[in-house]
């Protein structure tokens, strides 16, 4: 068989692969080569041992029965025909769910100023107010002033206060801060009267201003002032050497914040 | 006319019956809940699934086994079945995997020679007792090629029982195997060529 040149004919040959034709004319290549008609014989009586196994088989036993129990205990039922493009809709938006909650859980804390509504129920208008000068009272003397002042106000003096500021008002009046000495009586006379400004408190006569004055603004939320509004007002610098009248630091007045080195 | 339009009702009625019975709508039937189709398809193609699972395993509880798997996993993934193939391709395709699982394989050969037993009082006790001798010789080597057989591999051995033993055409076999005719001969050639080389000692030594 080895010997053969072509076995796998000899294998179509035995087990009528080929056509008729191509049957006889194989055969009748191989009338002179014995060993090759051994090997068709072998292969031809493979064949036919193959046909006679064939129909060897002992009786099945297996019932209708038997497979219901089967199929009972597998817990199989008959599956319904599936819908696989369905999951091609459910996964882009289970994904778009997950990322919303996420986003929302991330960045849900807005970072915006809240809205104070009025008490009332009213819309909270929004108002600006505008630049109060404070006019320092009368009877504000040096030594007053002088004695008033304390380091920690060097650092507040040397910062521009705030001018205009746009903030939402409630029903409630805004809250004031009012630092220093100053009456809640001078303030609304000072209002009132709304011509007078700092600096010409400091061309009537008071050479060093009180600290305090000049640091009363009015209360205005967190981060409302407005950006790039540069305070007009002079600026007030308490001196670390004290008076020798007095036995008070003295102050010195800029009226050009660019040259005054805060901390310094 | 009546008598024309009697005979095309009654063709209708045949060709509606015929579709009725055919496979693809049985299982459609039992797709949907109609058990006594899928025991209908049981009962139609049981014992060409038993017969391709006795030649696997030459094992008669084994093969029953094997027929049992099958039929329980064709009812599970009926919804699977597509149309283009014929039922009996899907079901021996089912049969085919099955048949490969090594578990199942390697239990078969531990029982393997219990069966080689029972062949050896088979062969004791049948036959044409006219001529005992070619009885013998007969006998010797259908159970040399039945050994062989159980030897191949198993992509082999399911080539051999599909073409030579079950008859199946090559466009059958290459859609249970999931391949082209061609690729088909060429996988029944290399089997018979391993059979080949297997039975061609034994015979040898008769």
């Amino acid at each position: 068989m080895k010997n053969w040149k072509n076995d796998d004919e000899l294998l179509n040959l035995a087990f009528g692969e080929l056509s008729d034709r191509d049957s006889q004319a194989l055969e009748a290549k191989l009338l002179g080569d014995s060993s090759a008609q051994k090997e068709l014989d072998l292969l031809r009586t493979l064949r036919s041992d193959m046909i006679a196994i064939r129909d060897d088989i002992p009786e099945m036993q297996f019932s209708k029965e038997r497979l219901r129990e089967a199929i009972l205990s597998s817990g199989a039922k008959p599956a319904r025909q599936s819908f696989p493009w369905l999951n091609w809709v459910l996964g882009p938006a289970a994904l778009a769910s997950v990322a919303a909650l996420a986003f929302v859980m991330t960045k849900g804390v807005s970072n915006r100023e809240p809205v104070i509504v009025a008490s009332n129920g009213k819309p909270a208008v929004e108002q600006v107010i505008p630049k109060v000068n404070i006019k320092a009272p009368a009877g504000l003397t040096e030594e007053r002033v002088a004695s008033a002042s304390s380091p920690s106000t060097s650092s507040e003096l040397s910062q521009p206060s705030v001018t205009e500021a746009a903030v939402r008002r409630t029903s409630k009046p805004a809250k004031k801060r009012i630092r220093g000495r100053a009456s809640l009586e001078n303030l609304v006379a000072s209002r009132s009267d709304g011509t007078s400004s700092a600096s010409t408190m400091m061309s009537e006569g008071v050479k060093s201003t009180s600290a305090d004055a000049a640091t009363m603004t009015l209360a205005a939320p967190a981060g409302s002032a407005i950006p790039g509004v540069v305070d007009t007002a002079p600026i007030i610098l308490i001196d670390a050497n004290t008076d020798s009248g007095a036995g008070a630091p003295t102050a010195t007045e800029v009226s050009n914040p660019s040259n005054v080195a805060i901390g310094g | 006319m009546m008598a024309r339009t009697l005979a095309m009702s009654l063709r209708t009625a045949i060709s509606t019956k015929i579709d009725d019975d055919s496979d693809e709508s049985l299982v459609k039937r039992a797709r949907d809940g109609d058990y006594a189709a899928f025991e209908q398809l049981f009962d139609r193609h049981r014992l060409m699934v038993y017969r391709f699972a006795y030649q696997m395993s030459h094992k008669r509880d084994d093969a029953e086994d094997l027929v049992q798997e099958a039929f329980v996993r064709a009812y599970q993934n009926l919804h699977r079945y597509r149309d283009e193939a014929k039922f009996t391709t899907w079901l021996l395709r089912i049969v085919s995997n099955l048949g490969t699982d090594q578990a199942r394989m390697s239990t078969r050969r531990t029982n393997l020679e219990q069966k080689e037993a029972q062949g050896a009082l088979d062969w004791m006790t049948v036959g044409n007792f006219e001529n005992p001798i070619a009885n013998l010789e007969q006998e010797s080597r259908q159970n040399i090629l039945r050994k062989a057989i159980l030897g191949l591999p198993d992509h082999h051995r399911q080539m051999i029982i599909m073409r030579d033993l079950e008859e199946k055409e090559y466009d059958e076999i290459a859609e249970i195997c999931n391949c082209s005719v061609g690729g088909a001969k060429l996988r029944v050639l290399r089997a018979r060529r391993a059979l080949r080389d297997r039975v061609a000692p034994m015979l040898g030594e008769l």
